[in-house]
């Protein structure tokens, strides 16, 4: 960035904001040039603050006349690069907009600041006997602007679904300065679907300033059972055949060996480590529902091949149980230097092909892999052991996970379920996309940021990335040289 | 010979260049075909189910299959849409329920069109055929262009194929009536109960009395059912009548006035008018208020106030799908028509005439 295009934002921002709303030195702008993913590193020129929703209008009207990139972050959990700073951007962080507005028990709503931890809206409506639904594994740190912008989901969401399925209402600081308000807190509003486009578009249609969500009420009863198995495939057949009777469980969790261990050494959650996979199954509602369904679910795992199913037995058992699977990547990161979690979705019931052939991927690159995976609905996270201090073992990580997500796209399944296309993923979408829909995308995206200033270079590749990206052309399942070997 | 979706195709891509309106069409169950100039684009021919496996519970079909076909299909496998869509008696298809977003009596307890839609194939107004979203439940590549889809009378563009979330079809069903006149209390109630019952799966107020459906296992009926008021059990399924106020055909909706009907926060207090007829659905979320068409101002003033909107019901036709749109939002609800069909091809009898 030219430093007088940045001295012209800072003025015109120095008159809108008071002095500690900004961080410009490096040592304090550090924690900001990463997000999750922590491969990829950029300083941004300025990270601002806002205090209120005039302050995010006037910082995005500057941005705008002063054509500055503008990157919003929320906690920075992203595990995609999504807030991964822009060199001559600003980050815009909601982490001074950290109020919860307004509870609304009799229609069962929270309309909340973008800053609000998602935890932290559970927190506040527990003694209502209300929560949140949506629980991504960093919930105790991730926000819920930060949320809606990657259509968070978590290990409720075959039950209770996305992000999408649980707010009501987003008001948006457009890059022109203007509020605008999607959604409502009727259940269908005037116009196009706006709210659903929202959702999940990476921060590059404009900064959300407030949500308002829809609460549940709080289960009575939650009972989780952990079944183990001696072969991969049975226990992928097990979540089938419970789905299949009829059962949607509340979360259904599965992981395999290697992952099992890791977790195992690290919260000693009580996981057989002989078993090549587990699966957590848990049921929610009440005691008198509950009972007889744990009962039929036992049976089905066990007709699936189970070798052993087990209830935990109180509460403290259950959180125990959940713990392992929530600490899964952390448990992997003290087994390995350095961790590459994979995010695709596949259809169920190419599991046992998608595993065996990661299995051999993870042989031809001499890297190991542990999987864990959100059974219930089809959402997979390989994590690809490497040392990013020895040469080259990135780079192979980052071709094998891209040979995962190829792998996902041709069984029918996507790049990313949850964690958002980002960076990390851009390339990909080549491959997912044609070149007519990844046009589309970017004609949607002008509606909102015609100058495309918004999170740029994140999600929708420009074609001229596509053509340099050059990859083997995957696309709807089909490859545009099948002759050729590709393993 | 070319296949359907060609045919479909190379009709749009014609009216592209020639920049002429096209009408889509298909089973025509919700409304009559405008008088306008336009040629009509017949996506009732693109029929059947493409892929239905039931342990993964979806389905993706064709646009132009019939509603009934696809109910059916489900059926047989113990499974069901999830959002209770009207019309399937009249020859709904599929993707006329995507496209109107019209849902049942279940729309607070299990979602709505948007809701179930995990991708669709459509043709843009540039003849371009594209795929958006996909057949998982988890799918955060690229923008979700398939959900505004739902609700957008096909004036985003055409579907030609769906893939939709599916629910298992709940063991046991009861219907309950509540005896309650004061409309007050009837909101109450029902709120409360939405709070209470986890199988409470539809909730309507008319004639002074609350009719609840309560889907679960038996268990969790049971125990739900001990949370209500003096209830009289239904011996006989009421879907029928649940069906009749969301095909707008029950006795409430006949006659000569007007029918306002109003979407706003399930607890809203009651809209206060006298001497009419008021009917509550989704809970308290959806009311229908007939009256003379004078007191259209009235109404709609007082749900403003209650944070909802009210839209008279027209008789054989639909509002746009731009009814009503906030005028900060109007602006880009056209950038984003323009974005997908450029000339305004589609459905533009339904379009605004506002440059």
């Amino acid at each position: 960035m030219h430093a007088t295009s940045l001295s012209a934002l800072k003025q015109k921002l120095s008159a809108a904001l008071p002095p500690d709303c900004f961080i410009d030195d490096a040592v304090r702008m550090a924690p900001y040039e990463c997000d999750g993913l922590s491969a990829y590193k950029q300083m941004p020129q300025l990270v601002v603050l806002p205090e209120n929703v005039e302050q995010v209008q006037a910082v995005m009207r500057a941005c705008q006349e002063t054509r500055t990139p503008v990157v919003p972050r929320g906690a920075g959990t992203c595990l995609s690069g999504g807030a991964t700073p822009h060199p001559d951007g600003i980050v815009l962080s909601v982490a001074k907009l950290n109020q919860i507005l307004h509870i609304d028990e009799k229609n069962r709503t929270a309309t909340v600041l973008p800053g609000v931890r998602n935890l932290a809206i559970s927190q506040a409506v527990a003694p209502l006997g209300l929560y949140y639904a949506p629980d991504p594994s960093s919930q105790i740190a991730c926000t819920i602007g930060g949320n809606v912008a990657e259509n968070a989901g978590g290990v409720h969401c075959l039950k209770y679904g996305l992000t999408v399925h649980n707010v009501l209402q987003v008001k948006m600081v457009l890059l022109s300065g203007e509020v605008v308000t999607l959604g409502s807190e009727s259940l269908d509003s005037p116009g196009y679907d706006l709210l659903a486009l929202v959702m999940g578009s990476e921060g590059m249609l404009g900064m959300i300033v407030e949500v308002t969500v829809r609460l549940l009420p709080t289960p009575p009863v939650a009972r989780v059972l952990m079944a183990s198995f001696d072969d991969l495939g049975k226990a992928g057949e097990a979540v089938s055949a419970v789905i299949a009777a009829g059962i949607i469980p509340a979360g259904f969790e599965m992981m395999d060996k290697p992952a099992i261990r890791a977790v195992e050494d690290f919260v000693h959650a009580g996981y057989p480590t002989e078993a090549e996979a587990i699966l957590l199954c848990e049921l929610d509602g009440v005691e008198q529902d509950i009972e007889p369904q744990l009962e039929t679910v036992t049976t089905l795992l066990k007709k699936s091949g189970a070798v052993e199913v087990g209830l935990a037995e109180d509460e403290a058992q259950r959180a125990l149980f959940w713990s392992g699977r929530k600490n899964a990547f952390p448990a992997v990161g003290r087994i390995s230097p350095d961790y590459y979690c994979m995010d695709g979705t596949i259809p169920r019931k190419a599991l046992a092909h998608v595993l065996q052939t990661i299995a051999a991927l993870s042989k031809k690159h001499g890297l190991a892999v542990a999987n864990v995976f959100h059974a219930g609905d089809g959402n997979l996270h390989p994590l690809i052991l490497y040392d990013a201090n020895k040469p080259g073992e990135l780079e192979r990580t980052e071709e094998f996970g891209g040979e995962i997500l190829d792998l996902c796209i041709a069984v029918g399944g996507t790049i990313t379920g949850e964690h958002g296309v980002g960076l990390e993923k851009v390339d990909r979408m080549c491959v997912q996309f044609s070149d007519e829909e990844l046009a589309q995308f970017r004609l949607i995206r002008e509606a909102f940021d015609p100058d495309g200033l918004l999170n740029p270079d994140k999600a929708i590749p420009t074609l001229n990335r596509c053509a340099e990206f050059g990859a083997m052309h995957v696309h709807h399942g089909k490859m545009s040289h099948p002759d050729l070997e590709r393993f | 010979m070319a296949s359907i979706e060609q045919q479909l195709q190379q009709q749009v891509l014609q009216a592209y260049h020639d920049k002429t309106a096209l009408e889509i069409c298909a089973g025509g169950s919700k409304f009559k075909p405008s008088n306008g100039q336009a040629q009509r684009l017949d996506v009732l021919p693109h029929s059947g189910i493409i892929e239905y496996e039931p342990s993964e519970l979806v389905m993706v079909v064709r646009a132009g299959t019939p509603l009934a076909e696809v109910q059916s299909a489900l059926a047989a496998q113990n499974q069901m849409l999830g959002f209770d869509p009207p019309f399937a008696s009249d020859g709904a298809t599929i993707g006329g329920a995507i496209a109107t977003g019209f849902a049942g009596a279940g729309r607070p307890y299990y979602g709505g069109a948007r809701d179930f839609i995990l991708g669709a194939k459509i043709i843009n107004g540039r003849g371009e055929v594209l795929q958006f979203g996909g057949k998982v439940m988890k799918n955060v590549a690229g923008f979700d262009v398939f959900r505004p889809m739902a609700g957008a009378l096909g004036t985003l563009g055409v579907l030609l194929e769906v893939s939709i979330r599916l629910l298992p079809v709940p063991p046991q069903q009861k219907w309950i009536s509540v005896i309650c006149e004061d409309q007050a209390q009837a909101i109450e109630w029902m709120n409360k109960a939405h709070f209470k019952c986890t199988t409470l799966s539809a909730a309507q107020w008319q004639d002074a009395a609350i009719m609840m459906r309560l889907s679960g296992t038996p268990q969790a009926i049971e125990y739900d059912l001990k949370y209500l008021p003096a209830y009289a059990e239904l011996g006989v399924s009421s879907d029928a009548a649940l069906l009749a106020v969301a095909e707008r055909r029950a006795d409430f909706f006949a006659g000569s006035d007007c029918i306002f009907r109003c979407v706003l926060p399930p607890a809203a207090d009651p809209i206060v008018l006298d001497d009419v007829q008021q009917l509550m659905d989704w809970g308290g979320a959806q009311r229908f208020i007939k009256a003379s068409a004078s007191e259209q101002r009235r109404i709609e003033e007082q749900v403003t106030a209650l944070g909802g909107r009210a839209m008279p019901l027209l008789p054989n036709r639909l509002h746009s799908p731009l009814a009503g749109t906030a005028q900060e939002l109007f602006s880009i609800q056209k950038k984003l028509k323009a974005a997908l069909d450029p000339y305004s091809i589609f459905n533009a009898h339904l379009m605004p005439q506002v440059s």
